[in-house]
């Protein structure tokens, strides 16, 4: 198994916060693809 | 010996985990687009004393978090402060700052969990890299033991205002 570091920093301030929520949403995409999502989820409780 | 003892060596050594920098991020992202709420949220945290981890993580990743459920409802789900015990044997127990994990419906982790977060309330060090290494690992096993092995889990180790992304890949 590989532990895998990137050297970039991945910026996060208080006045421009979206370089990370873009950061996140790509590796979202990548571990839970939307063809797998199970929209039916949605609305439940 | 839970997460936070972990050294690199151990994680090295112990877990056999080959710790290496590799670019693995892209270099430009698709457009998230504004949240109004997190950017009203983050000024706020501003005015807060952020002394310690756990005021980072409750006035700062907390609502960055919650901005990326919000544009994905239904999609994945938030543990926080979750108790993490995989492997006590391996000294792979302890608590993660925060797990992200698929099954937003579910009041227990669920496979796959595919990302951790922990907190630091300074710059990132080794030992904090090694913590998060090993939290990783043992996400890896949990995903296997589930029957929903991945090809690679992610983290970071982050103060929330800078730090350091992380992928452990089989």
């Amino acid at each position: 198994m590989t532990l895998a570091i990137d050297p970039n920093f991945v910026p996060l301030t208080f006045k421009k916060p979206f370089p990370v929520l873009e950061v996140l949403q790509w590796i979202l995409d990548m571990a839970l693809p939307l063809q797998h999502w199970d929209s039916s989820a949605l609305g439940r409780g | 010996m839970p997460y936070d003892k972990f050294k690199i060596t151990d994680i090295q050594s112990k877990l056999n985990i080959e710790v290496r920098k590799e670019a693995w991020l892209k270099d430009t992202f698709a457009p998230f687009g504004e949240d109004a709420m997190l950017l009203r949220l983050l000024e706020e945290a501003g005015s807060v004393f952020l002394g310690s981890e756990k005021a980072r993580s409750e006035f700062i990743i907390t609502p960055v978090l919650q901005a990326l459920r919000r544009k994905n409802e239904g999609r994945f789900a938030i543990f926080s402060g979750y108790e993490f015990t995989i492997d006590k044997k391996a000294a792979l127990n302890g608590y993660c700052d925060f797990i992200l994990s698929a099954k937003a419906d579910s009041l227990t982790l669920e496979a796959p969990a595919f990302f951790v977060v922990e907190t630091k309330k300074a710059d990132v060090d080794d030992d904090a890299i090694a913590q998060c290494g090993a939290e990783l690992y043992a996400a890896q096993l949990f995903n296997e033991r589930k029957g929903k092995p991945q090809e690679a889990v992610y983290g970071c180790v982050t103060s929330g205002l800078r730090g350091h992304s992380y992928a452990c890949k089989q």
